[in-house]
């Protein structure tokens, strides 16, 4: 049994180990079916640097040491893979028939006039975030759920017409917060993420009564992450939520998430552009 | 009565620190963690996303902190 446990550990360490290469791999040959003047430079580019690496190698142990030097330089001539490579995929991610590609025919220029197919890349990415904190946090996913804030022209957020998952409450989807008020606001204007957790009442990120009473009594924690504009440094689009309901936990446990939704928050933040 | 507030450096993998602030602006992509394998599990869930790299995801969600991207018209 030790055995068998010990066998499935070098296993696994195996596979993180070959992850990356396999990941790698498996961009090249997407782009050079894809996008094959920026792939094959790139390839050209990885095989060059590996072959001048053992040659180097080799002429250093048979000839003169000198050729030690020749291996320093090796990591100059891998220049063009550094800066190729990053144009390479962005031009994947926008490639047409990439599933990260935003699909319509008018781009969106907010989140308020996402066209279809943005919408269902955007519920999609709210459906798995949702997952994402339910697996990490050991929640049952019925108790999570996710939405979306924006600002709309009186700068108040609020949701998103239809950008939310497993939200019941019609009147719940129709809070209005002013910007600095609140969870969500609070997040948009310091553009950093907040936790928000329900103790006796809201503390600093209270509503006012009358937004409270449209919250779901059971509300038991607020996760917001502020969704960034690709095209603008600095610039904040919305506010990605997510909350629960009957499951309490600590300001630490809450922590462990920040990362993955700052992850969801850039990729739900590259559909709007 | 009380209240609790994250501010901190999400991107060094460490937890965040209260005091600390994060901001996107001074955001830097060398000190990104990586997601978690559950992100990745997640994400690999969506439709039409289980062929998709994990390397083109990320740099997806960088690029649009990095907030350099064109915008597209239409």
């Amino acid at each position: 049994m030790d055995g068998l446990r010990k066998g499935f550990a070098e296993w696994l360490r195996l596979e993180q180990l070959v992850k990356p290469f396999f990941d790698l791999a498996q961009v090249l040959a997407e782009g050079l079916r894809k996008e094959p003047l920026l792939a094959a430079p790139v390839l050209i580019t990885i095989v060059g640097v590996f072959f001048c690496f053992i040659a180097g190698i080799v002429l250093a142990l048979v000839a003169s040491p000198l050729f030690a030097l020749i291996l320093l330089g090796i990591p100059l001539t891998a220049l063009p893979f550094w800066i190729l490579y990053p144009k390479m995929l962005d031009r994947l991610a926008s490639h047409p028939t990439s599933p990260l590609a935003p699909k319509g025919g008018q781009r969106p220029n907010d989140l308020f006039t996402l066209g279809t197919g943005e919408k269902k890349r955007v519920l999609s990415y709210l459906e798995g975030v949702t997952r994402n904190v339910s697996l990490l946090l050991n929640i049952d996913i019925s108790y999570l759920r996710s939405n979306i804030f924006a600002p709309d022209q009186q700068r108040m957020l609020r949701i998103v017409g239809g950008l939310h998952y497993n939200m019941m409450g019609e009147e719940e989807l129709r809070v209005e917060i002013p910007i600095g008020y609140g969870c969500s606001a609070y997040s948009f204007a310091e553009k950093k993420p907040i936790i928000a957790i329900f103790k006796q009442d809201w503390g600093r990120y209270s509503l006012s009564p009358k937004e409270t009473a449209k919250l779901d009594r059971n509300l038991k924690w607020i996760v917001s992450t502020p969704i960034p504009d690709p095209s603008t440094k600095g610039k904040i689009l919305g506010i990605l939520n997510v909350d629960c309901l009957h499951q309490s936990k600590t300001e630490r446990e809450l922590e462990r998430i920040i990362p993955d939704l700052v992850y969801w928050a850039g990729l739900i933040g590259s559909v709007i552009f | 009565m009380k209240f609790t507030k994250v501010s901190g450096p999400i991107f060094d993998g460490e937890p965040p620190e209260v005091g600390e602030k994060y901001t996107p602006t001074t955001f830097d992509v060398r000190k990104m963690p990586k997601p978690s394998a559950v992100f990745m599990e997640s994400i690999q869930q969506i439709e039409g996303m289980d062929s998709v790299s994990g390397i083109l995801i990320r740099h997806i969600a960088i690029d649009a902190w990095k907030g350099s991207r064109r915008k597209r018209r239409g």
